[in-house]
Formats: structure tokens, C-alpha cells, sequence
């Protein structure tokens, strides 16, 4: 099992999460629950999904990828059910204490599921057809997450449809085109899109729009990320999650209580981890010549990256404020299982690669 | 995709992820660096304040512009717990007529930020706004904000329709948190139009983030939005009339309703008891309040449209009418009345209202003397599932859609439903309780009142309003019935008033005639509830009047009375000025 096994990619995700445990404990002082505990308890059964993943291996997995893209939106949909049952925004089905969210599974079953069919598909041929399907395979999940609603997200989705495609090798006028298409199309999403969301959009462009609300979150995580300085005021000892100004800190604003606490110097090094994941991910892409893997490390790479530069972009007013956990590190045990399972992907393909 | 191709790509790939990291760095640096000591500053003093700015909701208006729902200013006394320093608790206590454990409990609160507002007492008199004024260069953080409040000038007038306010409980404001339209603490429609239309009166909250220096005092707006106030509301309600027709209903129990038959619109909805939707907006109303929720004739019950009681004999309408349409019994036939009727010989006597019996009477007769004989005689011959379509076809049974929350659908039995209902078959006793009002059938004033309508109008009847929307009024669904049938119904309808036999003659009025239809449904153990329904002028229909008083005894005595009464009221306030055949314009 341990056999060319992937330690240092393993490693890279374990400390960025084990930060990420030590921020929650410090974003959670005062809060009932014991978040860091919890997240701790979470980090151990990713770690034993990830083994499993590995076990059983990505080729089994990719088998089985349209049943698991078919579970993820019967998932979805009793989200949907269930949110019409309760009042209002429904993200989670819960089990018994655990809040399971079928939004975040459905990422890596699309990333299968579109390695599965672009992979076994040569590019050559057919490509309108191709590049039809992958499209429609990733509207359905984006339809359902959206009517959560939960934009952020929805809007991960495209970036990873995009950064696959573009590794199949689509032809780059298709990925243009597309580009133009859905910024002609932009009127109609934002017809879609409910009043608080356009403010939350709009208020990256004009805090004017919504003082109190988004406009509010956003200068204040802004402030705790500025008032980390350079060196940061010392663990645990930020003010600006003590005082509650921000929402979420102990899941989409986590990285606020990194920055003011560690500083420059805590968010450089955690942009470093990042980074050297980053560097250790994409390194299983050029190990493999298996189409479907390369296609698999795209959608996972992407997935995280995507992911990381939304978040913390929101937090420094780079990004519209759109509600997208921090990989690996905001509390959430859906998430962090997620991206063990990603992980755990590539590790098995790195395991399997077949250089000759 | 030739090996150098996937190179070139994934090649373009790294670079993009590894030069957004960058990127992201450099913000970082600008953030926690460059502008550090800026932000760092800010986060010391905590330095940024809210403010809410509440949108007016919109007002309430009557047919005629008369103000029915404004709002009025409150001097609310706030406190930002972050500048309030805890020695001045006891000066505040004396001023406010407050606990001091209570403010500093209020002040103290866990849940909320320091930062934030919190409210100490709401609406407090001027002279306690001075008081606070004259101290302010010690009272750090204590604010006085002027904000609306609610206010019925009219007071109990129109209560049912108007409805009121309630503080939004914790379920609602969670199930809008995501949009957050409202405030933990703000207020919502409860009932009547203020129910119906929160949306468009509540209109947006605006609000503004400031920078205050240390002393709390504002340095520059950071952001602004200013609040979108409520859309004005207008109903079809006449003020004046409703006041005048609430007063002469009095102390009685029950509803009165008139209606305009040209336009749909309703003028009056008196439902009695009544309230002042005043004590649910205003502090130290409480006792009050707590005395209108206990209060057994429950005042806030719209007993016009929201609760159904048995017609009685105003139900004979019906039955008359599917005699006529249906050509079971034809309009001249008669039915002898001893007094009673018995099904088969050895069956109960089901007994007319009058012991010594009516004698041998045809169906304008028997609608003019409300004939419980003569109507026992065509329930049994037309059969309950008939009787259920004719009142459908009236609107019995169908809730009326009006902008008013909780209408009452009523209750029309037939063998299908009492099979549903109540697992047993149908007995032909039941059929005879149906055909004179009684047993399952159920009605709110407002139903009668619309068949009232259709049956005045010939089915031509506009939709029924009581909100000014702005939008094409539809008509109300024509029922399927011969006009003939319909024609000779009114005609039997004005011979209740108009002749000297007639159960309804004390309604009758001396500069136009009348028809309409008296009912006293039996409610053991209690009186029976009086009913009178009609309209006029009878040659040329311009209203409908449907008065019901719970437990009010004789229909044909009391509600006709009253009904009376009412008419003479509109007649002061000149509603029938202008209408031909009421004695105002020549014809």
C-alpha cells in the first residue's frame, strides 16, 4: 500500500490542516462547541478516507464515476427538498450531528465524471460534441448548488470545467467563444440571482450598495487581515474576531484570523504551503500518461487553487465576497473530506504512474 | 495533442497558479504592510460605527385620501455599549424609569458586538429627551434617535381590514436572514392589508457605516445607502361611512358589509368587537394587548370574512333557485304548509318556523315568507348534490379571493363530502336541514354578501376588492344558471321587503325599493344568529348589504332592523346622492 507512495503531497495537506485546526481554536474562543476538537476529529477520518482512496485506487474509482456523479445530484436535490421544507437557505443534510454537505462531494464526482468522459475520448474527433457534453454534465450540479443557493459555490464549477478542458487539449477558439458566450449571457444569470446576492456582488465594486451587510463584512475583514502588520499581534491574541465584526471566521473568514494574528510573515508562509502543494500536485500531471489521471489532477488542482485565490482575495478586498470555505482549512468536515479525497486521487495516481 | 502542446500547457497552467499566488501575495503586502498601521488603528479603536436608517412604511389611505395607517416620529434611547461608560447606568435608570440591573443587562448583552446599538426604551416623552439632551457631553454613547413609529389616527376604525403589527418572531427573521429585509427586533404585518401587502408597505432599509474619533463623535461617512420608504397603500374603504355603520352596529356582536356593485369595491367591513391597532405598536400597552388576546368574543376575529356560521334561512336562496333553474318544481306550483313535514308517515315533523303553518304557497310566497315547508318540499325533490351545485355556482363554499389573510372558504356539504368527512352515507333528514340552511352549511358574511351581489347583478358581478391595487379588475366568475331563473329569484327578494307578508319588511325604507332575504340560523343552546343580506335600489342595483349579528335573535326582526338603520346611515352620508332610483338624481 505505502509503495511509492506520495509522502510529501501527504505531508503539505496535513500541516496546511493542522494551521488550520490551530486558527479554528483561536476564531472559536468563546463560541459553544469545541470547533478545533472537532476539526482535529475530522482531520483523522480524512486522513483514513484518503487511505482508502488510495486503496482502492483511481482507475476503480473512475469506473464507478457516473454513479457517483447520479448520487451527488439525488444528494443535491434533497438539499433542495429539504430547503423547501425548512425556511430559507438549506446547504447540509443532517445526520444525526453531522451536517453533511452534498455540494462539496459533487466537486470531485464532476472532476471523475468529466475525466471519465473526455479521458476515454480522443480529441481529435468530435470535439463540438465533447466540449457540448462536458458542458451540460456540469450545469446540472451548478443548477442545483445555485438554488441552495450557494454561489460561490456554483461558480467554482467553471473554472474547473475550464482548466480540464483546456489539459484534454480543447482547441483554444472553443474556450474563447465560451468566454463570450457567458458574458453575453450574464444579464440572464443575474436576473437569477436573489436580491442579497447582487448586493454581495455589487458591493465589491461599490460599498455604497450595502453598508450594514455585506459592505460591512467586507472592511472589517479587511481591517483584522490589515491589522496582523507585519509580524502579526501573536496567536490568539487578535481582537477583531474576539469582538465578533466578522461572520464565519471560523469557517469562510479564517484566513482573517491567520493574517492579524500571524501577519505578513503567518500569511506568506501559509501562501507558501499553498504554493509547494501546489508545486507537488501539479508534479503528479507531468508523472502520468494516463489521459483520465492528468484530466483528474487538472480538476483537482484547479478545484483547490481556485478556491484558495477566491477566498483570500475576499479577504482583502480583492474578491466579491461570495462565501467559499479556505481548502484545508476553514472548520467544516464536508470540505476538509473533500479535499482529502482529492488529495487521495492524486496520491493513487502517483502511485500508479506508469513511466516506462 | 502532440507531448510539446500538453508542455506548452501545462506549462501556461503553472505559470497562472503560481503568478495569482504572487498576485495574492503582493495584495497581502499592501494590506498588512503598506496600509498596516492604518487598518491596525482602526481595529484598536474600533472606530466604525452602523447606523440604521429605517425606511418609512408606506401609509394607509381610505377611498376618499383619509389617512388610516401613518406613521408618527418615537424618540427611541439608544446605547453603544462600547462608549457608555457604566457610572452614568444610575442617572439613565432615574430618567428612563428603568431597573438599573435591567439597562446594564441590556448593555451587557452577550450575543451582540459592542459596537452595535442597543435599544434601552423605545418612545419616550419629550421632556425625558431634554433631560438626556442637557447631560449629553457625559452621557458617552447614549443617543436619542427619532424614528417612526405606527400610528392609526382613526383609531378602531377599520381594525379588521387595517390588521396589525407584531414584533417579527425569531423562525421569520431567521427564514429572511440571507436577504435581511428586517431586523431581530423590527416589526411585521400580522393581519388585514398590513399582512397582505408587507412587502410593498415595509419598502428597504438603508444604513451607513461611520468613523467616529474617540469620543464617539462622527469623523466621515465610509459608505451610505439611503433607505427606500414603503409604498402608500389605498383601499376602497369609505371612512366616514364605516365609522357611522360601526356606530350603529354598537355593542352588538358580528359584521356588517357593503358593497358597490358596479365597481367590486367594499365600502364598509364593520366586524365587531372591534380594537385599536395602536396598543399592539405602542409601549406600556402591554396590559391592553394581553386584554384583546384574552378576551372570549376574540375582538381580532374578522367575523365578515375569516369565520363561517349557518345561514339559515338566507341559504332558501339557493334552493330557490335550483327549483327555478332546474324545472324540478315550476315557480307557480304550491305546497300546502300545516306547519311541519314529515319525510314519510311515521318520520319526525320537521317544523316550519310559524306553528300554525303558511297554507298552500308558490315560490314567491314561500321566499317572501321564508316558508320552511315549501323548501323542505324542493330539497327533498332536487336532492343534495344539486343544492351543493347551485350554491358552488354562487360562490357558497369558494373562498372569496380578497386582499384580506384568513378568508374563510365555508363549508357546502354533499354525499361525496359528508362520505369524506365523516365516513357515514347521506340521510334525507339532512337533505331538508341543507335546503333551509341549517345542519353542515356554513357561510361568512362576505359569501352571502357575494351571492347577493351575483344574484343582484345577474352574474354580471366585477371582482371583489377592498385594496386599490392599480390593477384590471376582473369579474367575479359568472355562475352557469339561466338569467330567467335569476330574474324571478330578485323579484320573489323584493317581496321580502316591500310587502306586508314579507319577513324582511322592517328593512324597508321609504325613497327606494328594496330586496333581499332574511335568515335566523338556529345555534342551540344559544339565540340564533340573525341575518339579513340584500340590495338596492331594485330596479337598478348599485349596492349590497349583508348584516349578521352573532346570536342576535329573529333575523327578520333585528338584522332587518338594523340593516334599516344602515341604509339610512348611507343615505346621511349621501351615498345614494346620484343614484338613480334612490330618490337622488331624476331618471
Amino acid at each position: 500500500m505505502f509503495r511509492g507512495f506520495y509522502w510529501p503531497l501527504f505531508y503539505t495537506a496535513v500541516i496546511i490542516s493542522l494551521v488550520g485546526v490551530a486558527a479554528i481554536f483561536s476564531a472559536s474562543r468563546g463560541l459553544p462547541g469545541d470547533y478545533a476538537l472537532k476539526q482535529l476529529a475530522w482531520l483523522g477520518v480524512s486522513i483514513l478516507t484518503l487511505m482508502a482512496v488510495v486503496r482502492i485506487g483511481y482507475r476503480t474509482l473512475l469506473g464507478y464515476s457516473y454513479a457517483f456523479y447520479a448520487i451527488s445530484i439525488a444528494l443535491l436535490l434533497v438539499v433542495i427538498i429539504l430547503g423547501d421544507m425548512h425556511l430559507g437557505a438549506q446547504r447540509w443534510i443532517e445526520i444525526g450531528p453531522f451536517a453533511l454537505q452534498p455540494s462539496e462531494f459533487a466537486k470531485i464526482a464532476v472532476i471523475l465524471t468529466l475525466a471519465q468522459y473526455l479521458g476515454e475520448r480522443a480529441r481529435n474527433r468530435y470535439q463540438t460534441k465533447r466540449f457540448l457534453v462536458a458542458f451540460i454534465l456540469v450545469s446540472f450540479p451548478m443548477i442545483f448548488i445555485l438554488k441552495q443557493p450557494d454561489l460561490g459555490t456554483t461558480l467554482i464549477f467553471i473554472p474547473i470545467l475550464f482548466c480540464i478542458l483546456f489539459l484534454w487539449g480543447v482547441r483554444l477558439r472553443y474556450l474563447v467563444v465560451t468566454s463570450l458566450f457567458a458574458l453575453t449571457s450574464f444579464p440572464v444569470f443575474w436576473a437569477l440571482l436573489k436580491g442579497y446576492q447582487k448586493r454581495r456582488l455589487l458591493v465589491f465594486l461599490n460599498p455604497n450598495v450595502d453598508p450594514l451587510g455585506a459592505g460591512y463584512t467586507a472592511i472589517q475583514s479587511k481591517i483584522a487581515v490589515g491589522a496582523g502588520q507585519f509580524f502579526g499581534k501573536g496567536f490568539l491574541q487578535g481582537t477583531q474576531n474576539r469582538l465578533r465584526f466578522l461572520p464565519e471566521h471560523h469557517t469562510d473568514f479564517i484566513f482573517c484570523v491567520i493574517a492579524e494574528e500571524w501577519g505578513f510573515v503567518g500569511s506568506c508562509l501559509i501562501l507558501m504551503l499553498f504554493a509547494l502543494l501546489f508545486i507537488r500536485m501539479i508534479r503528479v500531471i507531468e508523472r502520468t500518461t494516463d489521459t483520465r489521471a492528468r484530466l483528474i489532477t487538472a480538476g483537482v488542482v484547479s478545484m483547490v487553487f481556485f478556491q484558495v485565490v477566491i477566498n483570500i482575495g475576499m479577504t482583502v478586498g480583492l474578491m466579491p465576497i461570495t462565501g467559499l470555505p479556505l481548502p484545508f482549512v476553514s472548520y467544516g468536515g464536508s470540505s476538509l473530506v473533500t479535499m482529502f479525497i482529492a488529495v487521495g486521487l492524486l496520491i493513487s495516481i502517483y502511485k500508479d504512474r506508469s513511466i516506462f | 495533442m502532440t507531448i510539446r502542446e500538453f508542455e506548452f500547457r501545462t506549462g501556461l497552467f503553472r505559470f497562472f497558479v503560481f503568478g495569482s499566488l504572487l498576485c495574492l501575495g503582493l495584495a497581502l503586502f499592501d494590506v498588512q504592510v503598506r496600509c498596516g498601521g492604518e487598518y491596525r488603528d482602526l481595529a484598536n479603536r474600533n472606530r466604525i460605527r452602523l447606523l440604521y436608517l429605517e425606511a418609512p412604511r408606506g401609509d394607509i389611505y381610505d377611498r376618499n385620501g383619509a389617512v388610516l395607517a401613518t406613521s408618527r416620529p418615537s424618540f427611541d434611547v439608544f446605547v453603544i455599549p462600547e462608549d457608555f461608560d457604566g457610572k452614568n447606568a444610575e442617572f439613565l435608570s432615574g430618567v428612563l424609569g428603568l431597573k438599573k440591573e435591567k439597562i446594564l443587562s441590556k448593555i451587557n448583552h452577550p450575543k451582540d458586538a459592542p459596537f452595535v446599538p442597543v435599544l434601552l426604551k423605545r418612545d419616550v416623552k419629550k421632556a425625558v429627551v431634554f433631560k438626556l439632551e442637557e447631560r449629553k457631553p457625559e452621557l458617552a454613547g447614549v443617543s436619542v434617535e427619532i424614528r417612526p413609529i405606527r400610528f392609526y389616527p382613526q383609531g378602531t376604525c377599520a381594525s379588521h381590514v387595517i390588521g396589525y403589527l407584531g414584533k417579527i418572531s425569531k423562525r421569520e427573521y431567521r427564514g429572511q436572514e440571507d436577504e435581511g429585509l428586517y431586523r431581530f427586533d423590527d416589526w411585521i404585518g400580522r393581519s388585514g392589508v398590513e399582512k397582505i401587502f408587507e412587502r410593498e408597505l415595509k419598502g428597504e432599509d438603508g444604513g451607513k457605516q461611520i468613523e467616529v474619533n474617540s469620543q464617539g463623535r462622527m469623523i466621515r461617512v465610509l459608505s451610505e445607502r439611503d433607505p427606500r420608504p414603503g409604498s402608500d397603500l389605498a383601499l376602497t374603504i369609505d371612512s366616514k361611512l364605516e365609522e357611522k355603520i360601526s356606530q350603529i352596529f354598537g355593542d352588538r356582536i358580528g359584521s356588517a358589509i357593503v358593497l358597490d356593485l358596479e365597481t367590486g369595491e367594499i365600502l364598509t367591513l364593520v366586524s365587531k368587537p372591534n380594537f385599536n391597532p395602536n396598543v399592539f405598536v405602542s409601549p406600556g400597552e402591554g396590559t391592553e394587548r394581553g386584554r384583546i388576546f384574552k378576551n372570549p368574543s376574540s375582538p381580532l376575529l374578522n367575523r365578515g370574512v375569516s369565520t363561517g356560521y349557518p345561514p339559515g334561512s338566507v341559504f332558501k336562496l339557493v334552493t330557490a333557485l335550483s327549483a327555478l333553474d332546474t324545472g324540478v318544481v315550476p315557480p307557480g306550483k304550491r305546497f300546502f304548509c300545516k306547519g311541519f313535514f314529515r319525510l314519510n308517515p311515521r318520520s319526525r315533523a320537521f317544523q316550519c318556523w310559524r306553528d300554525g303553518g303558511h297554507g298552500a304557497v308558490n315560490l314567491f310566497e314561500a321566499v317572501e315568507q321564508s316558508c320552511n315547508v315549501y323548501f323542505y318540499n324542493v330539497g327533498s325533490r332536487v336532492g343534495p348534490d344539486t343544492l351543493s351545485r347551485y350554491a358552488h355556482e354562487l360562490g357558497l363554499g369558494e373562498a372569496v379571493e380578497l386582499e384580506l389573510p384568513n378568508v374563510f372558504p365555508g363549508v357546502i356539504p354533499n354525499r361525496e363530502w359528508k362520505k369524506k368527512t365523516y365516513h357515514d352515507a347521506w340521510y334525507e333528514g339532512e337533505t331538508l336541514n341543507f335546503a333551509i340552511g341549517q345542519g353542515y352549511v356554513l357561510t361568512s358574511p362576505l359569501q352571502i354578501l357575494r351571492m347577493v351581489g351575483l344574484i343582484a347583478t345577474e352574474g354580471n358581478l366585477p371582482e371583489i376588492h377592498i385594496a386599490k391595487t392599480g390593477k384590471k379588475t376582473k369579474k367575479t366568475r359568472k355562475p352557469v344558471v339561466r338569467v330567467e331563473s335569476i330574474r324571478l329569484l330578485k323579484k320573489a327578494m323584493t317581496r321580502v321587503i316591500q310587502t306586508d307578508r314579507g319577513t324582511g319588511q322592517l328593512a324597508r325604507v321609504d325613497f327606494m325599493t328594496m330586496a333581499g332575504k332574511t335568515g335566523t340560523a338556529q345555534a342551540p343552546p344559544k339565540e340564533p344568529h340573525s341575518w339579513f343580506s340584500g340590495f338596492f335600489p331594485y330596479e337598478n342595483p348599485k349596492y349590497a348589504l349583508v348584516v349578521l349579528i352573532e346570536h342576535g335573535g329573529s333575523g327578520g326582526f333585528y338584522a332587518a332592523k338594523l340593516a334599516k338603520e344602515i341604509v339610512l346611515g348611507m343615505k346621511e352620508t349621501g351615498a345614494f346622492d346620484s343614484v338613480p332610483g334612490a330618490g337622488g338624481a331624476n331618471v
